[in-house]
């Protein structure tokens, strides 16, 4: 970086804004940080702030949270490390044990945890109806519905893992539930939820699995019980995709189709480290009714969804996990990253020197060996081995 | 202490007036207010608050109906109904906020103490404890108007509160707890020393013709230390732009105060010497030095 003569900081650090010019309140400031401002007042607010050392050290501390890089003390200049200070190298002996971990856990894949029950999300939960409806005198019925499968004999074969590495492609835009058009999530008896994967030949980690209730290999006992329950919907027809063998996470997916909606697209995928953590986009729909890909995380194993703010504007159409890294994609190549299960979003820019990434993000791999990759609607694929700092277009 | 207000006037224009009114409708549906008990009236007169505080008295058409859209109409709704006291939507955003609002403070305070008053400060006026003259409740969220999320306002209003704390503390701190710290009694301020004019004024020059992005970069990069990555986040843009431009800009604002300085009389050899002099040096108290030199 060129260097700056001491002069011109001074004389920089001197300028104030001026008395007419009045402090941007916190709604603007959020705002810019938000790039959500009119033109007209994105140049003004820079210019405040470009003389303002305080605006700027309100935007700092408040936007600097997801990097937890930066405090206070370090924005005001203090110089105090606390305790990390004197235990720094014990921070590097556990970083190095978690590298540890990861390398086995790379050479020795985890069993697989499925959700061990049968699940109906009903479409007509969202946070205000279902706070509208906790409120009325008279409850009524819960918007999800749980049933536990017939256990099935040992003997029997393991559920197939069908999973779609290509991710199911998206029949209308943007994906959308409508009413009538459950979700159903199946997954083993209790006793099998640990059963071991079989690998599969592919290095995506980005699977999908195919709800059990399509195989032909299904017990009859299963299937009568399935027919027999008052609270799971008619069966839905969902279309399996090819056996995928992911490290780092199973997924569930379905593509279904009912007469009250043409087309219902969910993509569930389930973090091995928090196995009830699911992510899927517009699982239930979005609270506010929009026709919008929303992220969704349920943390009860789909009992119940609720809708992860990432960013509003943006309509979502893709996710994917591993442990607690959550990725999430969607239109005008928006991409945001969470490295804690989705508490914090950092957007992330997919470009590279000459060119950026354009059209919606339908697609995210995350690969065994770190590497992300997405296509986007142009047909655009963009890698990145280093956490998403760099991209490379293919 | 710090007392941030609109930068834009209060008066409604006529360009302000009509921004809302074809989309009011629309935007009504859009927001659920319904849900919260707030009529279509009720919106359009939050509406058409929001633009007249913003929207300057010579704002075009395109400016006053692209305002209204750019608004989060959802969130605003449901601040604006909380603050009406509207039990519906108090229950949402408790829902969805109050363990973001405890998070965010946990994650600026450190200490789970000064966390948690800080959160609970601001949960306290996000409530409202105050009332006003005819008993209803003071609320904080009434001062939200939907420019940015509901999130990064509560982030931002947190970060305000914070560092003003901070600030207010670091003025409290006794002698005793900075001896402790190992900080010196500070002496007698060393008078200011003389600077070429003529460089102070070709300095100024050159930062008042930058353009404000820029000199944002330069502010942001040599005086508070930030990291490429928090300035590109801020600016929403690439890392590796940021460093580029900050390059571009710190060549080019030596060229220009190097051309203002040959403009004042100086030479290329004169103006290269006193661009490199470091202002700290010109404290130094040359006479006392040559003078305690002759003792010895």
């Amino acid at each position: 970086m060129a260097k700056m003569p001491n002069i011109v900081r001074s004389r920089l650090a001197l300028r104030t804004p001026g008395s007419s010019n009045m402090h941007p309140d916190a709604n603007l400031l959020a705002a810019f940080a938000e790039q959500t401002l009119l033109p007209r007042e994105r140049t003004e607010v820079t210019a405040h702030l470009a003389d303002c050392a305080d605006c700027r050290d309100y935007l700092a501390v408040a936007f600097a949270i997801e990097s937890s890089e930066m405090t206070v003390a370090h924005s005001m200049g203090a110089v105090s490390r606390g305790w990390f200070g004197e235990w720094r190298w014990a921070a590097a002996v556990a970083a190095c044990c978690v590298l540890a971990t990861a390398l086995q856990y790379e050479a020795q894949p985890p069993a697989l945890v499925v959700v061990p029950r049968a699940v109906t999300v009903n479409t007509s939960s969202n946070i205000v109806d279902s706070i509208a409806a906790a409120r009325k005198p008279t409850p009524e019925p819960g918007p999800v519905q749980v049933r536990k499968k017939a256990e099935r004999p040992r003997s029997q074969p393991t559920p197939t893992l069908l999973a779609a590495k290509e991710n199911i492609a998206l029949e209308s835009e943007p994906p959308q539930i409508t009413a009538q058009a459950p979700v159903v999530l199946t997954g083993p008896p209790p006793d099998e939820a640990a059963q071991r994967l079989q690998p599969a030949p592919a290095d995506s980690m980005s699977s999908f699995v195919a709800p059990q209730r399509e195989s032909s290999a299904q017990p009859a006992a299963t299937e009568s019980a399935v027919r027999s329950s008052p609270v799971v919907p008619a069966p839905i027809r969902a279309k399996p995709a090819p056996a995928v063998r992911g490290l780092g996470f199973q997924a569930q997916a379905l593509t279904q189709r009912s007469p009250a909606s043409p087309t219902v697209i969910v993509k569930t995928a389930i973090a091995p480290e928090a196995p009830r953590v699911l992510w899927s986009i517009n699982a239930s729909p979005d609270t506010s009714g929009a026709s919008r890909g929303v992220v969704q995380r349920s943390t009860d194993a789909g009992q119940t969804w609720e809708a992860v703010p990432v960013r509003e504007r943006v309509s979502f159409r893709a996710v994917a996990s591993d442990g607690s890294d959550v990725w999430a994609g969607g239109s005008d190549a928006a991409l945001f990253h969470s490295s804690d299960n989705g508490a914090h979003w950092e957007q992330i820019q997919v470009s590279q020197e000459d060119a950026a990434a354009s059209g919606a993000i339908v697609r995210i791999d995350i690969r065994r060996t770190g590497e992300i990759r997405i296509t986007t609607s142009s047909g655009e694929d963009w890698t990145s081995s280093d956490a998403g700092h760099h991209w490379k277009r293919q | 202490m710090y007392h941030h207000g609109s930068m834009a006037g209060t008066e409604e224009s006529g360009a302000q007036a009509e921004g809302a009114e074809p989309y009011l409708a629309e935007l009504y549906a859009n927001s659920g207010a319904k849900k919260f008990g707030l009529s279509l009236d009720d919106f359009g007169t939050i509406l058409r608050e929001v633009s007249g505080r913003y929207l300057p008295h010579d704002a075009t058409r395109t400016e006053a109906a692209e305002l209204p859209r750019s608004l989060r109409v959802e969130e605003l709704v449901l601040a604006r109904a909380c603050a009406r006291g509207n039990e519906l939507a108090w229950e949402c955003f408790v829902h969805q906020y109050r363990q973001k609002l405890y998070d965010m403070a946990a994650a600026m305070g450190k200490e789970e103490s000064v966390a948690r008053e800080l959160a609970d400060g601001l949960y306290a006026d996000l409530f409202g404890m105050r009332q006003a003259a005819d008993g209803r409740r003071i609320s904080k969220l009434a001062s939200y108007t939907g420019r940015g999320s509901l999130e990064g306002w509560l982030k931002t209003v947190l970060a305000q509160e914070y560092v003003n704390r901070f600030r207010r503390q670091r003025r409290l701190v006794s002698f005793d707890e900075k001896s402790q710290a190992g900080e010196q009694f500070e002496g007698k301020p060393a008078a200011a020393a003389p600077v070429d004019s003529r460089l102070e004024q070709a300095v100024d020059e050159a930062l008042v013709e930058l353009p404000p992005e820029e000199r944002l970069l330069l502010a942001s990069w040599y005086l508070d230390g930030r990291t490429l990555a928090q300035i590109a986040r801020l600016l929403g843009v690439h890392e590796s732009t940021i460093s580029r431009r900050i390059d571009k800009t710190t060549v080019s604002l030596r060229k220009r105060i190097m051309r203002g300085l040959r403009e004042r009389g100086m030479n290329a050899r004169e103006a290269q010497e006193a661009m490199e002099v470091d202002v700290r040096d010109l404290f130094v108290d040359v006479r006392g030095r040559l003078a305690q030199g002759k003792g010895v």
